[in-house]
């Protein structure tokens, strides 16, 4: 690769002496000052001194006097530089910080700091970033953003003496000089963290003698810290402490399984305070709400950085079920919350009262938690990752949801993806005039589809190359198995299962555009040339076609005619991106549906498309019907989405539906709810997120109603499709949600 | 073909609507199968297009993009630039202008089925029948206004092990509620007013059959749950409750008594189907609990 070389020589071409390190310290650049430290060392372990010395000096955050350190948005330690450490590109210059910098430097004269951190500035400018050589039509929701899950169970369980005490041991073990260096640089980050810990003890201290007032919450805090993360924790309090510090120190990521790694010291207090037989209920009552408090300081901060996933529930390592108060705890401290992204893996067996304080939580209004069928993904992950033992019970899910197993993976993030409807235009355009059947023209489209993610497949495993290269992740490398115990950096492979998520986009579109080209255009009801210029103009002059068009069968109204294309779809595009290889784990590749809001951009590039959809206009959501087309109730639209190979698409299948609120307020009607989602998952249903209709869904319902035709709402006992109602009672429904 | 099969492929029904995903009308999550023709005229009907056994055309203006497409295509000069659109003295319901309509402001409602092609819907469900309790209601209009049909619907639902509802009022001959009895497990029986000039006022026939049903209907041990709509300054007086208690206390067997308050969602429909609301001025009612605490008083059951 010689552009790998290239990039190579860029960064270690500049040397640095002593005194400039000492230079970029005096500047507020530790980061930089570590990594010119060892010129002559792996990146990786440039990045680990960088990293060392960016904890041994840059600013803490204030404490406040919390029962947490640090709290809300914050960075830790703080990244007032402008050479910052980043978990999805390990470096990242700011270049507006970089300049403004400068420019002090050379108003003051200091001519020989100037001189430095403009060389550093020049040197990292060209290190290299995340997802460049993923061209942005290919990057539909991503293009190699680093999602992980560190160990926290096994951070809580070992401390950071633990680590130390097992790289001292691995070291000794290996005989081979890239170890060694790659061990001197686990050691490096090491010291980092434990002088970090330290320095956080004595922020704490000197803020307590400065106000007295912090003593009561600081004197528990600081005990907590003099033990976790650097020794084995003790009590629940110390694991969401040393969880807390943890998820800040690695840039605000995912928790992962937080109530199985966490639940046993929970457990523990739970059965001390009851004296170990006879369960006291007020001692037991008053640790649940100490518990419930803290996770909800927990969540606070996850909101307050935009934090990730948390997957909780589920199977435990025997395959049985993992559900536990913690559990309960983390779903009734999401309520009316924007992140944490809350997974909940559903098993056929999970506790009702999981399942009611679930829907407590969704009724909230918040979309939260997120719905996995845990038989689904426990049963198809080997089909990624070959035999992996217990390991597939410890499924978690990284940003939004991409599939991942907890402590262990890296599977980054969205790498890339397909727009199906960028495809399709291209085939049209090629094709239609010419084909002589619709059998032809849906082969072409599948080779084109084909072609498309062979091409995208070829970017992401340049990038995942150039990772490997050029953003080497101390951090990670440390906390995520097996990369320790392998000798084997992160982003180089070194975890215990490697992947990369490919996103695909418009399915339902394809779907309802092929059954259009079908119906219409294979039958000469409107010829090739027609439907052409009818794109071309945007529909517009061609009301008949476009009248003609909506009369054709749409995907999630259980419409054989149309499921069926979607299924051919689906199948051949999904079971073309896993005939990939990752270049990182030389596993398939995850496909997956996730479009949260990107649907709306993916189709902002995308002229008018056969399915009636017009210029511009976005497309459908994840793996659902395009926005409402589906027209026959939940039922219908999910027995549609069923059909799907969704058990293929394991990156995730994300599924949106609205609730309206009424659902949801009677024992009844949660209990349809649940059977709902049952049924879903009994039928291979993958996930499912719902939400319940807000205000501005219905203004905007009364404002399009063309754009609502799913919208079902309750009035009176009955249910209606919102547009069905007068423009009266429309209103009068708008008013009475606007006093929930 | 057995001749069984061979009945279900042949039998038709007229059908107006199935909705999948019914959650107000029996245990669980249901397919309601709704039914043209009923002997009631109910001043409040909400499915003013159930009542005949034929075709209906309805106009939406809301829905309307006033193309004007309609004018042309009506072959009859059925069709007017005004709001209201349709002549209906002229209207042939043909559906030509329905089938063109870009907008779907006009549509055809109704359709003939056979009792195969129905059950083949209710049964894409099945999933969430096993997951829910729920299972297939008939409803209308009348469903027993059909009586072959519906008799030959719920017959095949039993057999493919579903639980089954029908919503009634009732006022059907003896022998069509007593034919379907082993196909149904849950009545889901209407009592309008028990008395009978009231009846024949708002409903438009006497309830004399209707109450005389219910009782041979009781006696057998059926599964009822009776249901009263609510309509206020019609059938909520003091009186009205009074009579509805006493009437049920004396059935040969204790039901429970769901109460519907009354609402207009039904009002637009009258509008697209060129017909006059006949209660411009009735407000659904404000609270329930009142009703129900002195039904609850004479001793009923309520819901």
């Amino acid at each position: 690769m010689p552009v790998v070389s290239n990039i190579m020589l860029d960064i270690t071409s500049t040397t640095m002496s002593a005194l400039d390190c000492q230079a970029l310290r005096m500047c507020g650049e530790y980061l930089a000052s570590g990594y010119f430290e060892v010129p002559d060392a792996s990146n990786l372990r440039r990045l680990a001194r960088g990293l060392r010395r960016h904890f041994e000096l840059a600013p803490l955050p204030e404490w406040h006097g919390d029962l947490l350190y640090p709290t809300g948005s914050a960075d830790l330690p703080a990244m007032q530089s402008a050479i910052r450490f980043s978990y999805w590109s390990s470096l990242v210059v700011d270049t507006p910080t970089l300049e403004a910098k400068l420019r002090q430097l050379h108003d003051q004269s200091l001519n020989q700091a100037h001189e430095t951190l403009y060389a550093a500035g020049q040197a990292l400018q060209g290190f290299y970033r995340v997802g460049s050589s993923i061209p942005a039509e290919y990057g539909l929701g991503g293009a190699g953003y680093t999602h992980s899950i560190i160990n926290y169970g096994r951070i809580l369980r070992e401390g950071l003496g633990g680590y130390t005490t097992r790289l001292e041991h691995y070291d000794q073990s290996c005989h081979d000089a890239t170890k060694a260096d790659f061990y001197a640089a686990m050691r490096d980050v090491l010291a980092g963290l434990t002088a970090l810990c330290k320095r956080i003890q004595a922020l704490v201290e000197t803020a307590m003698a400065q106000t007295p007032y912090f003593r009561k919450n600081g004197t528990r805090l600081l005990k907590a810290l003099r033990q976790a993360p650097q020794q084995p924790v003790r009590s629940f309090y110390e694991a969401i402490v040393a969880t807390n510090l943890l998820w800040y120190i690695d840039g605000c990521d995912n928790l992962g399984r937080f109530d199985q790694d966490l639940w046993p010291y929970l457990e523990q207090a739970l059965t001390f305070s009851s004296g170990g037989s006879v369960p006291d209920k007020t001692a037991n009552e008053s640790v649940r709400t100490e518990a419930l408090e803290l996770v909800r300081m927990l969540w606070r901060n996850i909101d307050a950085n935009s934090g990730w996933n948390v997957a909780i529930g589920g199977s435990n390592g025997n395959g049985g079920p993992a559900y536990n108060e913690l559990t309960a705890i983390c779903l009734e401290a999401a309520v009316g919350r924007r992140r944490p992204n809350l997974a909940l893996r559903v098993r056929r067996d999970m506790p009702d009262t999981i399942f009611d304080r679930t829907l407590d939580t969704i009724a909230s209004g918040c979309g939260l938690p997120a719905l996995y069928n845990d038989e689904g993904y426990t049963y198809h992950l080997p089909g990624i990752y070959g035999d992996m033992g217990e390991d597939r019970y410890h499924v978690a899910f990284g940003g939004c949801t991409e599939t991942m197993v907890h402590g262990c993976s890296n599977v980054g993030s969205i790498d890339g993806g397909v727009n199906l409807l960028v495809v399709l235009d291209k085939t049209i355009k090629a094709h239609l005039v010419a084909a002589n059947s619709f059998d032809d023209f849906i082969t072409a489209f599948l080779a084109d589809v084909r072609m498309t993610i062979a091409a995208i497949v070829a970017c992401v495993n340049t990038d995942q190359r150039l990772k490997a290269a050029c953003q080497p992740q101390p951090l990670r490398t440390l906390f995520v198995d097996d990369c320790l115990e392998r000798g084997v950096e992160f982003n180089a492979g070194g975890a215990r299962y490697n992947s990369g998520v490919i996103n695909v986009g418009g399915i339902a579109n394809v779907a309802d555009a092929l059954a259009v080209l079908r119906e219409l255009v294979f039958t000469n009801k409107v010829n090739a040339e027609r439907m052409l210029a009818a794109l071309q103009v945007n529909y517009h002059g061609y009301e008949d076609v476009l009248q003609a068009v909506r009369g054709c069968p749409r995907f999630g109204n259980d419409d054989e005619r149309v499921d069926s294309l979607a299924v051919t779809v689906a199948r051949e595009t999904f079971s073309a991106v896993r005939s990939h290889r990752t270049w990182r784990g030389d596993t398939p590749f995850e496909p997956a549906c996730i479009m949260f809001v990107t649907y709306a951009g993916a189709g902002e590039i995308v002229g008018a498309t056969p399915d009636g959809r017009h210029a511009a206009e976005p497309v459908a959501d994840s793996i659902g019907p395009m926005q409402g087309r589906d027209m026959h109730g939940p039922t219908a639209l999910l027995r549609s989405v069923c059909k799907l190979p969704l058990q293929q698409a394991i990156g995730t299948p994300v599924l949106n539906i609205r609730l309206g609120r009424e659902i949801l307020s009677t024992s009844e009607g949660r209990e349809k709810v649940k059977a709902l989602i049952r049924a879903y998952f009994a039928m291979g249903g993958m996930q499912i997120q719902a939400t319940v209709i807000d205000q501005e869904v219905l203004r905007d319902a009364i404002a399009h109603p063309e754009r609502h035709a799913d919208l079902i709402v309750r009035i009176g006992g009955y249910s209606e499709y919102f547009n069905n109602l007068s423009s009266a009672l429309k209103l009068s429904i708008l008013e009475r949600t606007e006093h929930c | 073909m057995n001749p069984i099969t061979a009945t279900a492929a042949t039998t038709h029904g007229w059908i107006f609507d199935i909705q999948r995903f019914c959650i107000h009308d029996g245990p669980g999550i249901r397919t309601t199968v709704f039914m043209k023709g009923c002997p009631l005229s109910c001043l409040w009907c909400h499915n003013p297009e159930s009542r005949r056994q034929q075709f209906e055309l309805a106009f939406y203006l809301s829905k309307c993009i006033h193309c004007g497409h309609c004018l042309q295509v009506c072959t009859k000069g059925a069709i007017r630039g005004d709001d209201a659109r349709i002549d209906r003295e002229r209207c042939t319901m043909c559906g030509r202008c329905a089938d063109q309509c870009p907008g779907e402001a006009l549509r055809m409602i109704g359709h003939k089925e056979s009792v195969a092609d129905v059950l083949a819907v209710v049964m894409r469900d099945q999933p969430f029948y096993e997951t829910s309790g729920g299972g297939v209601t008939l409803s209308g209009g009348e469903p027993l206004y059909q009586h072959e049909f519906t008799h030959q619907l719920l017959t095949a639902c039993k057999r493919q092990g579903l639980h089954t509802a029908i919503e009634t009022s009732g006022g059907a001959a003896w022998e069509r509620l007593d034919a379907i009895r082993s196909s149904v497990d849950l009545f889901l029986y209407d009592l309008k007013a028990i008395n009978p000039e009231k009846h024949r006022q708002q409903c438009g026939v006497d309830n004399a059959l209707i109450l005389a049903n219910a009782k041979r209907l009781s006696a057998t041990g059926a599964e009822i749950l009776f249901r009263t709509p609510i309509i206020p300054g019609f059938n909520d007086a003091e009186d009205d409750l009074r009579l509805l208690s006493e009437f049920l206390l004396q059935l040969p067997n204790p039901h429970r008594l769901e109460l519907m308050p009354y609402h207009r969602i039904g009002s637009g429909k009258y509008e697209a189907l060129g017909l006059t609301y006949p209660l411009p001025n009735v407000q659904a009612p404000a609270d329930m609990d009142g009703y129900k605490a002195v039904l609850t008083q004479n001793g009923i059951t309520c819901l």
